[in-house]
């Protein structure tokens, strides 16, 4: 399991990265310190799941979930933040995210969540639904030219 | 032979050859000589003229007489020519003169006349020859005695022709005057005189009077006087002395004789050279003369003498039958006085004149009667006349007759009688008694006299009077007559109580005494006078009251045909103290308008400037004439013209009106000025009064509020950026430092826990759970720093959250309505909107204990409405905001503070107990930023 972690704060980064790596399942752990930085590595990397913090400055969690999830090779993504609550669930699914997590409690439920998603079978993941396309032309355009031309190439192959 | 020859030597020799013919020649010589000496003697000595002249009329020789006779010498006339001396203006001399000198006939004798050096003409005869080589050789004779004597002879026929006119003249005249007039015509139409006259004495004066005169120098008369006093010269000369000594006087040489020098100036002008008077007599008495002036000395020849003298004997004789005549005219005239008389008297007289008997009855009346009644003549006789006197006169008049009848005396009565055409004239009667030799009437003569006009014009006169005295005396102006002193001659009622005075006191004073004076004032007064010739005296002086004080009148004098002056005088303190009130109100108004702080100007419909202030004169730098004559709004700037009409034209259309505008100062400033201006009705024209004040002062403080406002909101600002910002700043650091040091810690213990022992176990769980503690506390103080739920997902999702995490476990009922699909919105509209509904929020739970809020976001076209009501207890907001500006508090001006930052509108509504409500809307566009999390 090739996992792409991506967070603003390098301490935290570091920790959750030094942790993964001794997680037998996961083959290989790639840390990001942003949200345009993640998308760059996950595009080259192609990770199996994509662990990423919702507040950053440069491109935000949720930014990064959609455009992860509009990639042929659309990895799992996990969403990750301190706060909590309905909106902040809603917003993740919204997006395509497949979990949320909440930080206080990443010790007791990362784990299981990595684990469930490696015990799906893989072509689940390929027939996994496709996360709600957006239709509005300018919205597709604007996310080009946020995200960079690797991606808008991308998105032209989606 | 030569004359050399015949002087020479020779001569001997030529004179013996010649000897037999010499001596017959030298005989011959001699007889020669002799004859040319005879001829030259008679030459000389003739008593004739001789002359040769030639063809060019020159003369070559003279002889003695002829220049005697001409008065030239012999070589001065030997320089002239014919023609110089002959008279241009005879064409026969001419002719006769032109034909000799073309060789033709020359006529044996020729009477014509030469002119004398000194200029008369002398009358000549000449005969003429002319000689073998064309000379003419001319005679000539002074023919004057001869032309004299013919001239005296044609006067003396010429004179008895007069006398005989003077004869039939004398026959034929009818007075005096006439006879005179007709002598002395005669006298020089016959007698070829200059001028006659005929004088008479005026035994009075003893000088001589003219009476008749005739001629060509007739005006001569009118330049001398003449007398019969031998003691004065002018008594002495021909006419006086024939007045007094009764002989007839000549005077031939009249220029040159020392008896006529008086006159000899006159007489020269009047071309008079001879005279001669003849004394008049009537009944034996000389009564004056006859005076014939003769134009060529002595005319007056003895030979006409007598004849003249016949002539004045003749007059005189015509006096005596004139006297005689009239003595007889008068004896018959006298005879014929009586009726005759009378009835031409009666007739000629336009008065009516009757005459009746001594009992009353008509007799006769004149003619008069009829031309003045138009009435019948018989209608006056017997009693008939008294049926046309007026039915209200008759018994008067007989009254009056039969007074004067029994008394004997005249009468008169004044009566109307109707005329023929009905109306009725006004006559004075007037009848006089005629006495029988015993004492008795006989009959009465007496007159009627038309006094209809003069009664019209008494009654007129009497009526006018009346009415002028009415007038005088009822007219409210005061009125005197003066006369040239200045003494008053007459008063009227009004004067005497405008002054204080009785009657009688006041006509005692003079002008003097009561006018005041003031020198300068008359002057001045004076000069107002003449500044409007032609008006009627028109003065405004002051008169003195009886009291002393002065009484402002005007006056109006007039020169009456008496020589008084007649002056109305009108009291005027009422319209001086009217005026002098008008020129305080002007005055104050003036002072008022010049003491105003601004502008003031009254213009009119027009826009042109009628009046203003001082202030006006003294910010435009304009003076008086260009204010005057400016144009509409002519004193604000360039720039503010269009609004200058404007506001005028508003001004009449509103009644009133404001308007701001700028003045252009005279050092080049522009000013800027507030106008309030009203429309008014003035000198019944519709005008405009406005004032103006300099509101820069006003200007520059608002400026510098609008300054510290934009100063003060940047401040609260960057007051509330700030906090904001560093809320936002601790909240992120709590969350992203502390929180993700916290996870990482946790994490990490996580890890070490599957390294402890079994029974260790649960200290390295405690620990993590401390450290779940420790971030869910990290957690909260974030959020309430700054909700990260506002940044991560928007307005919608913070309120949402808001009321969940927050308002509902504090025990308040929360309902929330806001669209799902708001989206997000600018970054500090989100932030405006949340604090907001957050202060009103916390000021529902902590000072209104509201049980329920009501959030409302309501998105409308461009703007977001913002509602927030709750139930609480509500409060004053007046007091609360005065609270807040105090410093109590900040939430409200929080509120407000931020929603006017977005640029929104704020406003509270609360009614104590009956809870509050907060609304605010902003202006709303979407946020590109935040578009990624809109989830559409």
């Amino acid at each position: 399991m090739r996992v792409l972690i991506i967070d603003d704060q390098p301490g935290f980064l570091a920790t959750l990265t030094g942790m993964l790596m001794l997680i037998p399942e996961i083959e290989a752990v790639c840390p990001a310190l942003g949200g345009l930085e993640g998308l760059s590595l996950a595009a080259e990397m192609r990770p199996d799941v994509v662990l990423t913090d919702l507040s950053m400055p440069d491109l935000n969690g949720a930014a990064v979930t959609r455009r992860l999830k509009e990639r042929a090779w659309a990895p799992y993504v996990l969403m990750m933040s301190f706060n909590d609550g309905p909106e902040y669930r809603e917003m993740a699914h919204g997006v395509g995210a497949d979990a949320y997590l909440v930080k206080s409690d990443l010790d007791q439920q990362l784990v299981p969540v990595l684990r469930r998603l490696r015990a799906e079978p893989a072509g689940e993941k390929e027939h996994a639904p496709a996360p709600p396309r957006r239709t509005g032309t300018l919205a597709r355009r604007h996310d080009a030219v946020r995200t960079g031309k690797t991606d808008s190439k991308d998105t032209r192959q989606a | 032979m030569s004359k050399t020859a015949r002087t020479g030597s020779d001569r001997a020799a030529i004179q013996a050859t010649a000897a037999p013919y010499y001596e017959v020649r030298v005989f011959a010589e001699r007889a020669l000589e002799e004859s040319r000496r005879q001829y030259q003697e008679l030459v000389n000595e003739s008593r004739d003229g001789i002359y040769q002249r030639d063809e060019s009329r020159r003369f070559l020789f003279v002889n003695p007489s002829l220049c005697r006779m001409l008065g030239y010498e012999a070589g001065e006339l030997l320089q002239l020519t014919i023609d110089d001396i002959c008279d241009p203006d005879d064409p026969d001399a001419a002719q006769v003169r032109n034909k000799a000198d073309e060789g033709g006939e020359i006529p044996a004798l020729m009477n014509w006349r030469f002119r004398h050096r000194d200029g008369h003409w002398v009358p000549v005869e000449t005969s003429a020859r002319r000689l073998e080589d064309g000379r003419l050789l001319v005679t000539v004779r002074d023919v004057s005695e001869r032309v004299r004597a013919q001239e005296a002879l044609a006067h003396q026929r010429d004179l008895y022709a007069a006398l005989s006119e003077t004869g039939k003249a004398i026959i034929g005249a009818e007075n005096r005057e006439r006879l005179f007039e007709d002598v002395c015509r005669i006298a020089v139409q016959y007698g070829k005189l200059r001028f006659a006259a005929i004088y008479l004495i005026d035994p009075a004066d003893r000088r001589l009077h003219l009476a008749a005169r005739c001629g060509e120098a007739a005006g001569y008369a009118d330049g001398v006087t003449m007398s019969i006093d031998a003691s004065h010269p002018e008594g002495r000369g021909p006419t006086g002395t024939a007045a007094r000594s009764g002989e007839p006087q000549v005077c031939n040489d009249y220029l040159e004789s020392a008896a006529t020098a008086p006159w000899h100036d006159c007489a020269r002008r009047a071309g008079i050279e001879a005279m001669a008077a003849f004394p008049l007599r009537e009944a034996g008495e000389v009564v004056g003369t006859l005076n014939l002036y003769a134009g060529e000395p002595g005319y007056f020849t003895d030979e006409l003498l007598p004849t003249l003298r016949d002539m004045a004997g003749g007059l005189s004789h015509a006096l005596n039958n004139f006297t005689r005549e009239a003595e007889r005219r008068k004896a018959e005239a006298a005879l014929h006085l009586g009726e005759e008389r009378f009835r031409t008297l009666v007739e000629a007289t336009s008065n009516i004149v009757w005459l009746t008997d001594a009992r009353g009855v008509t007799v006769s009346a004149s003619k008069g009667f009829e031309e003045v009644t138009g009435l019948d003549s018989s209608t006056a006789l017997g009693f008939r006349w008294l049926s046309v006197v007026h039915p209200d006169d008759r018994q008067p008049v007989i009254a009056a007759w039969r007074y004067a009848s029994e008394n004997r005396v005249a009468y008169t009565v004044e009566s109307r009688s109707r005329m023929q055409d009905g109306s009725y004239r006004w006559f004075s009667v007037h009848g006089e008694p005629i006495f029988e030799p015993d004492g008795s009437i006989r009959e009465w003569i007496g007159t009627c006299t038309d006094i209809n006009d003069q009664k019209l014009a008494h009654g007129v006169l009497r009526d006018s009077r009346q009415q002028y005295l009415e007038l005088v005396e009822g007219s409210r102006d005061g009125i005197y007559q003066r006369d040239a002193d200045g003494r008053l001659l007459f008063v009227n009622t009004a004067l005497c109580r405008m002054l204080g005075y009785e009657h009688d006191e006041l006509l005692r004073k003079s002008i003097h005494e009561i006018a005041d004076l003031d020198a300068a004032r008359i002057e001045e007064n004076r000069q107002q006078q003449d500044g409007r010739a032609g008006s009627p005296t028109l003065l405004a002086i002051r008169l003195k009251h009886r009291n002393g004080s002065y009484v402002p009148v005007e006056t109006n004098a007039k020169q009456l045909a008496s020589g008084r002056t007649q002056v109305m005088v009108r009291d005027i303190s009422a319209r001086v103290a009217a005026e002098r009130r008008l020129e305080d109100e002007r005055k104050f108004i003036m002072h008022s308008m010049n003491s105003l702080p601004g502008i003031f100007y009254v213009h009119d419909a027009q826009g042109r400037l009628m009046r203003w202030n001082e202030r006006l004169e003294q910010v435009t730098g304009l003076g008086a004439d260009q204010l005057g004559l400016m144009e509409p709004a002519g004193f604000v700037t360039e720039a503010c013209r269009d609004e200058a009409l404007a506001f005028l034209h508003r001004t009449f259309a509103q009644g009133e009106a404001d308007a701001e505008m700028d003045l252009k100062m005279p050092d080049g400033r522009d000013v800027p000025y507030h106008f309030n201006a009203r429309r008014f009705t003035w000198q019944g024209r519709v005008c405009v009064a406005g004032v103006a004040i300099d509101i820069s002062e006003r200007r520059e403080a608002e400026a510098r509020e609008r300054r510290y406002i934009h100063e003060a909101r940047e401040l609260s600002r960057r007051l509330l950026t700030a906090q904001e910002q560093e809320r936002r700043g601790i909240a992120r650091e709590l969350h992203d430092e502390v929180g993700s040091a916290l996870t990482a810690l946790q994490m990490q213990i996580k890890g070490m826990e599957d390294k402890l022992p079994e029974d260790s176990r649960h200290l390295s769980q405690e620990s993590r759970e401390i450290v779940r503690v420790l971030l869910k506390q990290a957690r909260d103080m974030s959020l309430d720093l700054r909700p990260s739920v506002l940044d991560d997902l928007g307005l919608t999702a913070a309120v949402n959250w808001y009321s969940r995490e927050r308002l509902r476990p504090a025990g308040l009922q929360v309902e929330v309505d806001a669209p799902a699909g708001l989206g997000r919105l600018a970054a500090d509209v989100e932030s405006a909107c949340f604090r907001v509904i957050q202060g009103a929020a916390i000021n529902a739970l902590r000072h209104g204990h509201a049980r329920s809020l009501s959030i409302r976001l309501a998105p409308t076209a461009g703007a977001l409405i913002l509602t927030v009501q709750d139930d609480g207890e509500g409060f004053d907001v007046t007091a609360a905001r005065a609270r807040a500006t105090g410093g109590a508090s900040l939430g409200l001006l929080a509120m407000e503070e931020r929603a006017r930052l977005v640029g929104g509108e704020f406003s509270i509504e609360s009614t104590p107990g009956a809870g509050t409500t907060v609304h605010m809307l902003v202006p709303m566009h979407g946020d590109p930023e935040a578009g990624d999390l809109d989830e559409d």
